[in-house]
């Protein structure tokens, strides 16, 4: 496509596709390039069709397209899959010569003019003194020959990566520098067509920028943003597409000296997350949707406790098990309605890599100034895609943990659920009390999950109820005038509007790019708080319907179905997708055009 | 005519040299139990306060969680910072009190229904992470608010609510089911001998790591068929036989049989904390932090992870 390219890895689960992925990425980051690294796989251990693609761009972009310029075929059904990728005409097939090509995938390789290179792998791993194993990184050589880029920007990665003595990382550069040089023809045009004619200064700011900053994916972020934001207890049970969360914290834990407990299910994780936000720490959990229909009544009890409670809710394409490494944004209507009774909760979704690390403290500073349960949504698209990122100002991190009362203030006669005007009562912990007799014996309270009166105890009274019930409530009230408005962006006057959440923004930012470049205007609402839903801007829309498609990838427009409910406002023009697989950049385009 | 609260005994406070300001009137709710007269939750009730009494320990300086039942109705019976919760999960909410403020006694009350039928896995994984809480059971052997029905502990054929025509499945045995699981304390009281309790209680808290104290009562609603005088027949105190080891737990295992003609009460079972260090203390990052993590809670940089990504 235009303005981007894309090098697709493919092969069976187990042979390294990921990591070769995420090298290619980091170093075409230092060499100056955007990349979105999108991750496909089934849900097995070894073999399946698993699929690294690498979107190359000059500019920062969150999308997928349908072709492919660069294909490293590590099987045969590899190419077989991916050979009609290529009917652009073009491009470049890297296979191990013992991998046969069946004559009809031959014939469209001729057809389509694209440059099949059959390596001798072993031989170019072992010729330098290099394991078998190091056929991967002969494979990483040669993809970079392809783009006809700086060889030294890519063995420096691979001495980082296999930082396991001097003898394996002069053994791996000898195997990429051997790949790189069993490949003799460039990528037509690569740099011509990632800088739009323009040849690359390599000294812009964009390139800069580019230069100095990350390629992470959204549940590593997510997880850096928790650390940040003073997490100290991570509990999860193992559930794609929230398992890397939970690898990823247990793997900083020492260094940030956090706790991570893999729990026996959901049910613990949610409940030890509350026990320990009410003894004053924060606790995060995560899962995904059949676990989190599993911590339904953990919800509620948070709510009526009004304890703060933040739970990661990563998407994937459901009902059931549905198809559980796959995309989707079915669960919406889930995190707004999970649980029973009634009571006030924010819902939150990120959108990518960057402003998940914010949104986490934020979401933190939410459930602890209002007291109430935290649904903060993610999906597969966004956390296991790597993104590049310009880097994280961590000053922009504020920890506020709302009304405390401090040890000092104690003394005896608190209530815990004390009516007050916003419906928030100050708190304090378990184990706290001042140096007054009194308080020693009389700062308790009851974190009751039965309804309650002010101090806490017990009640069927339907007085102190409807008292306690209005009280919460009236926090719904309080966080949706904390909450910002969506963001608008893009042009006056837009003659297409996207109205959308979660991971479509940075979809929809590339179409729009795109959209501009044929004349066309265009704006985006999107939304990163969810509920309580915020309508000020989303008025501004109405009477403009007709221009307006609601992007969701879920079956039933679930933030339209929303919209409506909330303001009347009805858009009956959507995109949608709901099939397991995200949005591809063309989706949205051919939409639009129809 | 079950106990009612009583002061603690004057031996009970021996070995403890700060309780004098604490006492059981600190512990007093003015919300009045609601039990059925001759229940013994009026003795564990007594109990745990007359142990936390003993131990010294303000309302203030506890954490006690409860699950939903008959024993989860005592949460604003008593004094104390509490945490009552949803049916069958006080352990998990329990845990987590303790991981985040480890330097108080966390308590988590619970039934047999709860702990046994719905929250069967979280006895489990508790024993198995070793978390400094204990565990309070009030085995009655029915579910008492719901109005007698059977739980895993009701004997086979025991005509109940909702089982008309009798239990028909096996009895659980939970003392065995916890040392199965090798847990690293094991003890049981019994309701018609306060000052037994008393004491078991106070050394189920005083246990570093998973305590699991299983407190033989009579329901007197729904439970005739193992009444007062039923246990009372049976009961017998283990450290009255100056050889017992509770350090054996085959002995343990094997005396807790239903097969036995009598039931021991006592610490039955415990190991030494080098044996069974407590969760926090098997993460040695964490070990080695004096402080909580409640009071580690703060804006933390994270530069150095970020270099892996560049």
């Amino acid at each position: 496509m235009q303005n981007r390219y894309t090098i697709k890895i493919a092969g069976a689960a187990g042979q390294g596709i990921k990591s070769s992925g995420i090298i290619i990425s980091k170093a075409l980051k230092r060499a100056g390039y955007y990349t979105f690294g999108y991750t496909e796989y089934p849900s097995l251990i070894k073999g399946g069709h698993n699929v690294y693609q690498i979107e190359v761009a000059r500019h920062n972009i969150g999308s997928i397209t349908r072709d492919t310029d660069v294909l490293l075929a590590l099987n045969k059904e590899s190419i077989d899959i991916h050979i009609h990728e290529f009917d652009k005409d073009g491009g470049i097939i890297i296979m191990d010569n013992t991998v046969p090509v069946s004559p009809e995938t031959q014939k469209l390789v001729d057809q389509y003019k694209v440059k099949l290179y059959q390596l001798p792998l072993l031989d170019l791993a072992t010729q330098g003194g290099g394991s078998a194993l190091m056929k991967n990184t002969v494979t990483l050589g040669a993809i970079w020959k392809t783009l006809g880029l700086d060889l030294e920007l890519l063995l420096n990665v691979i001495a980082e990566v296999f930082n396991k003595g001097e003898a394996i990382v002069e053994a791996n550069k000898k195997a990429a520098t051997a790949g790189y040089n069993a490949i003799t023809e460039e990528l037509t045009g690569f740099m011509d067509r990632l800088t739009n004619g323009a040849q690359p200064s390599g000294q812009t700011e964009e390139n800069g920028v580019v230069k100095n900053s990350l390629v992470i994916s959204g549940n590593e972020a997510l997880s850096l943003g928790a650390i940040a934001a003073g997490v100290k207890i991570y509990s999860s049970y193992p559930m794609t597409p929230a398992s890397t969360i939970l690898t990823s914290l247990a793997n900083w834990a020492k260094q940030s000296g956090i706790l991570v407990k893999q729990a026996e299910d959901e049910i613990t994780a949610a409940n030890m997350c509350i026990g320990a936000n009410f003894a004053g720490t924060r606790a995060l959990c995560g899962t995904s949707g059949g676990g989190f229909d599993l911590m339904s009544e953990s919800i509620s009890l948070a709510g009526i406790t009004e304890t703060p409670f933040v739970v990661v809710l990563g998407q994937r394409h459901g009902p059931a098990t549905g198809a559980p490494t796959w995309t989707a944004q079915g669960d919406l209507n889930l995190a707004l309605h999970a649980a029973h009774g009634e009571f006030p909760r924010v819902v939150i979704s990120c959108s990518d890599a960057e402003d998940v690390f914010y949104l986490m403290g934020e979401a933190f500073n939410i459930a602890e100034k209002f007291q109430l349960p935290v649904v903060f949504m993610t999906e597969k698209y966004i956390g296991e895609s790597t993104y590049t990122i310009a880097g994280y100002d961590q000053a922009k991190i504020k920890i506020d943990r709302g009304e405390i009362l401090s040890q000092d203030q104690l003394n005896g006669t608190e209530l815990r659920y004390k009516l007050t005007d916003s419906g928030v009562s100050p708190r304090w912990y378990p184990g706290q009390h001042s140096e007054l007799p009194a308080s020693k014996i009389n700062s308790t309270f009851i974190n009751n999950s039965d309804e309650h009166d002010e101090k806490g105890y017990s009640t069927e009274d339907d007085k102190v109820i409807k008292a306690q019930v209005e009280k919460r409530m009236k926090k719904l009230e309080s966080v949706k005038a904390y909450l910002p408005e969506p963001k608008m962006t893009g042009d006056e006057n837009p003659d297409v509007i996207f109205v959308s959440w979660g991971s479509n923004i940075t979809i929809l930012n590339d179409a729009a790019k795109i959209l501009r470049e044929q004349g066309q205007k265009v704006g985006i609402l999107h939304y990163t708080y969810m509920w309580p839903l915020k309508t000020e801007t989303l008025e501004t829309l109405r009477g403009k319907e007709d221009k307006v498609y609601v992007v969701e990838q879920n079956y039933q427009g679930q933030l339209a179905q929303l919209i409506k409910r909330e303001t009347g406002i009805n858009f009956t023009k959507r995109i949608l997708r709901y099939d397991s697989k995200p949005f591809y950049l063309e989706d949205i385009l051919e939409a639009v055009k129809a | 005519m079950q106990p009612q609260p009583t002061e603690p005994k004057p031996n009970m406070n021996q070995n403890v040299t700060d309780a004098t300001t604490v006492t059981v009137r600190d512990y007093m709710s003015p919300i009045r139990p609601t039990w059925c007269p001759g229940c013994g939750d009026f003795a564990i009730w007594a109990a745990i306060k007359n142990a936390l009494v003993a131990l010294g320990k303000a309302p203030t300086e506890v954490a006690l969680c409860f699950d939903i039942g008959c024993n989860g109705n005592m949460a604003d019976k008593i004094n104390a910072y509490v945490f009552k919760g949803l049916h069958g999960r006080v352990m998990p909410v329990a845990a987590g009190i303790s991981l985040a403020n480890k330097n108080i006694p966390v308590i988590a009350v619970a039934g047999d229904g709860g702990t046994f039928d719905e929250g069967i896995h979280h006895l489990v994984h508790s024993i198995r992470s070793n978390y400094n809480i204990t565990l309070i059971l009030h085995n009655n052997c029915d579910f008492g608010l719901t109005t007698g029905q059977a739980t895993p502990t009701t004997p086979k054929g025991q005509k109940m609510n909702t089982s008309p025509n009798g239990v028909v499945e096996d009895r659980l045995n939970p003392t065995q089911f916890a040392l199965n699981l090798n847990a690293s304390f094991v003890a049981k009281g019994f309701t018609g001998d306060l000052s037994h309790l008393n004491i078991m209680v106070k050394k189920a808290i005083e246990h570093k790591g998973f305590s699991y104290l299983e407190v033989l009562q009579h329901c007197p609603t729904y439970n005739e068929f193992l009444n007062q005088a039923w246990y009372k027949d049976r009961v017998y105190k283990v450290e009255e036989d100056k050889s017992y080891d509770p350090t054996n737990l085959e002995m343990a295992y094997k005396l807790s049989s239903f097969s036995q003609e009598r039931i021991p009460t006592g610490v039955l079972y415990e190991r030494k904390e080098s044996d069974a260090p407590i969760f926090l203390d098997r993460i040695e990052h964490l070990k080695a932090n004096p402080a909580t993590l409640a009071e580690q809670v703060k804006q933390q940089d994270v530069s150095a992870l970020l270099e892996q990504f560049k």
